[in-house]
């Protein structure tokens, strides 16, 4: 049976589809089976970001309808055979699929895969209901800023709501600026994690190769050169599985600059 | 422009507030400093009674919140949801 995750955050644009794709390759990297689901109908994503939008036919959409089965609804990766994704509709509406369809597919699917990650679409609707219901645990998303962080308390809140225990409900803080922690101009790690009360699983620092793997259609994960983001999304999978990893502190997640950039620097004017 | 300045960036900040203090303070006005506290409602069956109570609730909460930050009770504004069994309490008060 199939590990189920939520990927949620409450507010939009925070990176809950990158950081899906992205932790379901790492995963799937070191050999699991894995599938990712997209539960943002009508606002579909994940597709583009694991650049595989020229190969779906069906969608979640066509299985709900009876139309097909929800193995032949899966695309597969490229590279990765044991990584499949199960794409939604675009022209659909959430209200169009209920928790309870989610959940027998997720059950049929269950079956043949080690982890599931569904992609929550932001808000508290009924995307949202249809993506928890068939989760085992929950990956919070947030970025740094106090929209993000509330909006992150209010789902941590429903989550419990909805049973999830503690233990269940997994923190990541996206796009996080060290350098900006730094000069007092962002809220720390402790900041966050005093105000939601959440143990943290992973700290993801803020970094253009994010828009250029979009871009590419790639994943990160699977992009070269990318080592030291890749090594933070790899020990955020390890967390999840239960590893006991210590968080990177602050001077661990600043990216050291090369002496060109910082003469460079000297003479920009912001 | 004397030579000095050509190396000086140009500065964002308005105040000597550091924006994280003023992000921190605003985000425990915001979330509080702790857990979240559900309750279950399963118990209650009689629908004017849950009112009632609610109602002696908000008024309870209304009148502790505005003693706590001395401010007038009109200023206090609860809004009371229900889900899946469970009741959201969510005060705002309204500081001048």
């Amino acid at each position: 049976m199939a590990k189920v995750y939520v990927v949620t955050s409450g507010k939009g644009g925070v990176g809950k589809t990158t950081l899906t794709a992205n932790l379901g390759t790492i995963i799937a990297s070191k050999g699991d089976k894995v599938a990712l689901v997209d539960a943002d109908i009508g606002m579909k994503n994940l597709d583009v970001v694991m650049g595989l939008e020229n190969r779906i036919i069906y969608t979640s959409m066509d299985v709900v309808n009876g139309k097909v089965d929800v193995f032949d609804a899966l695309v597969r990766h490229k590279q990765l055979k044991n990584l499949s994704i199960l794409p939604a509709s675009q022209v659909a509406t959430k209200e169009m699929i209920s928790p309870d369809d989610m959940k027998q597919m997720i059950s049929k699917m269950s079956e043949k895969f080690d982890y599931i990650l569904i992609d929550c679409p932001a808000g508290i609707e009924r995307g949202f209901r249809n993506a928890v219901a068939p989760a085992d645990e929950a990956i919070v998303v947030t970025t740094p800023e106090l929209p993000a962080i509330t909006d992150a308390d209010r789902v941590i809140g429903l989550l419990e709501n909805l049973n999830f225990d503690d233990s269940k409900i997994h923190l990541i803080i996206n796009r996080f600026k060290p350098h900006m922690v730094r000069h007092g101009d962002m809220l720390t790690v402790e900041d966050i994690k005093s105000a939601l009360s959440i143990d943290i699983v992973g700290i993801v620092p803020d970094s253009e190769d994010v828009i250029i793997a979009t871009n590419k259609g790639i994943p990160l994960a699977l992009m070269d050169g990318k080592d030291r983001l890749g090594k933070i999304l790899e020990d955020i999978v390890l967390r999840l599985k239960g590893e006991d990893l210590p968080i990177p502190t602050l001077e661990e997640l600043e990216e050291k600059q090369s002496w060109w950039k910082n003469f460079r620097n000297i003479f920009r004017r912001d | 422009m004397s030579f000095f300045d050509f190396f000086k960036k140009k500065s964002v900040k308005a105040s000597n507030d550091s924006a994280r203090d003023s992000a921190k303070e605003r985000l425990e006005m915001l979330v509080g400093n702790g857990r979240r506290f559900v309750y279950k409602i399963d118990d209650f069956t009689d629908k004017e009674d849950l009112a009632k109570k609610t109602e002696e609730i908000k008024e309870k909460i209304k009148q502790e919140a505005s003693e706590l930050f001395k401010t007038d009770a009109d200023k206090v504004k609860i809004v009371v949801e229900e889900h899946n069994g469970y009741v959201i309490i969510i005060t705002n008060i309204n500081f001048e």
